[in-house]
């Protein structure tokens, strides 16, 4: 039994470094659990982050950097998720397949909000006098999921089928579809107006999705891969919509709608949205698609290289990194991420084999996570054996 | 099962969210600062703000004139506008004691022809057109068997078609009444007055005819005791337009109007004088008129002129041509002593007229073919020219605006108040801001050149004082040197702003 864990572990390792040999035939069932965490963003830091959610005095020069930030893009985003998984893959079949099980939960959070929404709340108009501030496009998306997928692989895990039941516990899509707010240089004119809707439900909804994975080549190798790609149908819920605008060089005295005699009365801003129960209904799954082209040299060195597109992330991201396994026991990577909802940074990982199993360690921007002005964290743990 | 699997997991991956944004729990409130402007009062009095906004049309020049032609007051003719409520009931009763008898299906217990006469009415109306109105029924029976029960009203008709009220009731059982109640709208109904002779007033031709339904057969067991019920209430008859003689009607004309609050303006004196002003009596009526001003007061002051309690006769109009043709008296307001607009300059608080106005003085001259139409009573018209060339002294308005309650914790800044004006003269204004919870605030007082920019005074406020809302009472004071020229379109605007600093906090 000690035997065929030395020989799961080695052909582990030596799969990761590219230096799988023919005389490796043996593919036993295996098990991996996976723990995964990160928060991004490409104007938000994690000072300003941390104390958003902690406490505390948000300083007007972080708010004022951020805002900085986001002047060239006119926007910036923020996701953030969670999630873990537990896997089993079972021992090659009769036709070569290999079965497949998997375990998982996975949260995700995605917000896009433009320069002038952000600066409005956090800065005020005052600074902005004489000047439109666009408050839209912004959405906000959440959604909590557990997946339970069974799927047929090959007998290197390379390329694979998963169809997957999902659960969706729970889940938010709100966005202002149109929205501005100006007040005059000389504070005598403000106009304003949004229309937003905000959708949450909190019944479990259900659905299918897939998983699918197919690589081309080994050593020098590119493969395609599509992540959650599905729907669910969700639960009841409730539909917030708000469609309201006002242009005044002050509020008059009275009459409908905006008036100073209007807006003391009881009631009045129940005309400015409209709270409703919805029924059930279609969401798509925040499905990903990556194409990953990796290469193996000599000596333990290898590249990868991947595009995802997806996922509820604004932009597509780019993921390129160098691996070096100096030993059958060892592989580290050094490379470098752009896009997604964050701007480039480093990522690095480690990798370790025993006989008991093997942990790989995903580092996102080691540097930036231990700053509080670093534009996010991430990171990864997976730890897999063969049984 | 699913939905605790779900909450479960919900929690585990919200829990591990938050850890990882965190880092560990909310410590404190999230706060942060942010600097807000803007606009609350947008505030504009013009000519028509500052003496109410009936005054007509104003043309342009240097000066501008004012003009004004039109109705100023109609002569209120309720007695001939709106009719009582009448009441009319019929109760039909066996003329025998004890009983059952056998009354068979389709037979007629009355069937009578009745003048309802309307009550409560002084005049001798002949026809009339109703604006709104209805008959409100309610017909019980206490018998045992149908009863049919039809009402004709052929003076009565809505568009040529006579009112009819045509029910049919169930038997009442165990010693209980059938009851059944309904309204018929009479909306521009014509009723003819002159009952069925054609020759009275005031009363209107009608048939009641009960009995039993033909075409049920059902025989009806009637005792002594049995009895049916009907009631019919004209009410709430308005008249569209009505002939007839209308008697000698007095009618006070003892009215009083304010004219200028001293609350609003406490003091000073407005010197202008009309090119033109005439106020005329027209009579659109079919009846002669007559009416008698006895005095005329501003401010308790009389004012005289020569026509004053002097009987003025105003003759029939005459509704056979289109338009009708009208008389009319007209009386010349600059012929008044003193004059009218000297006293008016003054600013009084308060006119008063009395006096008497009496329809058909001469009687009856048209054996009773006096006629109204309600949309055209007599009325009293001005026809004024004011050329505004008016000198002003020492004259002073108040206004005050109200800044609403509103949250804003945190908030320290200061009220914006923005002042300007178009007048050709100097305006000083001074003021304060009452907040609610704190009263009366500091002072202010400035002065608005011709032709100035803005003038702006900050006033420091914070969110206690906002918390409560508050008011802005202001004072415009104005002097002219003589008579200045004025265009008309003259106005003093006063904005309010807030600006400050705000702190939002997250609990």
């Amino acid at each position: 039994m000690k035997a065929l864990w030395i020989i799961g572990a080695w052909c582990l390792a030596t799969a990761a470094s590219g230096q799988q040999g023919e005389e490796c035939s043996f593919h036993p069932a295996g098990v991996s659990y996976a723990v995964e965490g990160m928060h991004r963003s490409d104007v938000l830091t994690n000072g300003f982050l941390r104390t958003f959610l902690v406490g505390g005095l948000l300083e007007p020069a972080e708010i004022e950097g951020i805002r900085h930030r986001m002047e060239g893009p006119g926007e910036g985003h923020l996701g953030m998720s969670a999630g873990h998984a537990l896997s089993w893959h079972g021992v090659v079949g009769p036709a070569g397949r290999v079965p497949r099980v998997e375990l998982a939960s996975r949260g995700l959070m995605s917000a896009g909000v433009t320069e002038g929404l952000f600066s409005l709340v956090f800065q005020g108009n005052a600074p902005d006098l004489g000047q439109t501030l666009d408050l839209a496009p912004a959405r906000v998306q959440w959604l909590q999921w557990n997946r339970l997928a069974f799927g047929l692989g090959n007998a290197e895990g390379t390329s694979f089928v998963d169809v997957g039941l999902y659960q969706a516990a729970w889940g938010a899509d709100g966005a202002i579809a149109s929205g501005a707010f100006y007040v005059s240089e000389g504070v005598d004119a403000l106009a304003v107006g949004m229309e937003a809707e905000l959708d949450f439900w909190e019944r479990a909804g259900w659905g299918l999705g897939l998983d699918v994975r197919h690589q081309w080549g080994e050593e020098r190798w590119w493969a395609l891969e599509v992540k959650d790609f599905g729907v669910v149908r969700y639960g009841e819920g409730e539909r917030v919509v708000a469609d309201t605008g006002l242009v005044t060089t002050g509020l008059p005295w009275s009459g409908p709608g905006w008036t100073v005699e209007g807006v003391q009365e009881e009631g009045f801003g129940e005309d400015l949205f409209v709270r409703k129960r919805v029924g059930e209904g279609w969401q798509l799954l925040p499905a990903r698609a990556v194409v990953r082209a990796g290469t193996s040299w000599s000596d333990g060195w290898g590249g990868e290289a991947a595009v995802t597109w997806g996922g509820w992330m604004p932009r597509p991201r780019l993921d390129v990194r160098v691996q070096w396994s100096p030993s059958t026991e060892w592989g580290v990577e050094l490379g470098a991420i752009a896009g997604g909802w964050g701007l480039v940074r480093p990522v690095v990982g480690l990798a370790h084999g025993t006989t008991s199993g093997r942990w790989a360690v995903v580092w996102d921007d080691p540097v930036g996570s231990m700053s509080a002005n670093g534009l996010g964290r991430g990171a990864s743990v997976v730890w897999s054996r063969n049984l | 099962m699913n939905d605790h699997f779900g909450t479960w997991m919900t929690r585990w991956m919200l829990g591990g969210l938050v850890l990882l944004g965190l880092s560990g729990c909310r410590l404190e409130p999230t706060r942060w600062n942010a600097d807000i402007a803007l606009p609350l009062v947008d505030a504009t009095w013009g000519w028509s703000e500052f003496l109410g906004d009936t005054l007509g049309e104003v043309t342009s020049g240097s000066p501008g004139v004012l003009r004004f032609q039109g109705k100023v007051a109609e002569v209120p003719l309720a007695e001939l506008t709106l009719l009582p409520d009448t009441l009319v009931e019929n109760v039909l009763s066996p003329a025998f004691a004890g009983g059952p008898f056998e009354v068979p299906p389709g037979a007629v217990l009355l069937d009578e022809q009745q003048d309802i006469v309307f009550q409560g009415i002084e005049q001798e109306f002949s026809r009339m057109t109703l604006e709104e109105g209805k008959i409100a029924y309610r017909v019980r029976s206490k018998t045992n068997g149908y009863v049919q029960l039809r009402y004709d009203f052929p003076s009565v008709t809505i568009g040529g078609v006579p009112v009819v009220l045509d029910v049919v009731l169930p038997p009442s059982t165990d010693g209980g009444s059938q009851i059944e109640e309904g309204e018929i709208d009479l909306a521009s109904a014509t009723i003819d007055f002159t009952g069925a002779s054609g020759t009275e007033v005031n009363r209107i031709n009608s048939n009641l005819r009960i009995g039993t339904p033909a075409d049920i057969p059902y025989t009806a067991l009637v005792y002594g005791t049995d009895s049916i019920d009907v009631q019919m209430l004209f009410t709430g008859l308005t008249v569209a337009d009505v002939e007839g003689y209308f008697g000698q009607i007095d009618i006070d004309l003892n009215e009083s109007a304010d004219l200028f609050d001293a609350g609003r303006f406490p003091s000073g004196a407005v010197a202008a004088m009309p090119t033109q002003a005439n106020l005329t009596v027209h009579n659109r009526m079919g009846a002669d008129l007559a009416f008698w001003i006895e005095s005329l007061e501003l401010a308790g002051e009389a004012i005289d002129h020569p026509a004053m309690g002097m009987e003025q006769v105003l003759a029939r109009a005459d509704w056979s041509t289109d338009p009708p043709a009208a008389d009319a008296w007209e009386l010349d307001l600059l012929a008044c002593t003193p004059n009218l607009f000297e006293a008016l300059g003054a600013l009084p608080a308060d006119v008063a007229v009395n006096g008497t106005l009496q329809l058909n003085p001469l009687g009856d001259v048209t054996a009773g073919h006096d006629y109204l139409r309600a949309s055209d009573p007599p009325y009293v018209s001005l026809d004024l020219e004011l050329p505004l060339s008016v000198g002003v002294s020492g004259l002073v308005i108040r206004e005050e605006v109200t800044v609403e309650a509103r949250s804003m914790p945190g908030f320290v800044g200061e009220l914006v108040v923005r002042l300007t004006h178009d007048f050709p003269v100097e305006w000083t204004v001074n003021g304060r801001f009452d907040a609610l919870a704190f009263g009366p605030g500091p002072e202010f007082s400035a002065t608005m050149p011709v032709g100035s920019e803005s003038i702006e005074l900050r006033l420091p406020v914070d969110a206690e004082r906002l918390a409560k809302g508050g008011t802005l009472p202001i004072e415009l004071h104005l002097d002219t040197d003589g008579a200045v020229p004025f265009s008309g379109f003259e106005t003093v605007r006063m904005q309010l702003a807030l600006e400050g600093q705000i702190q939002a906090v997250i609990e």
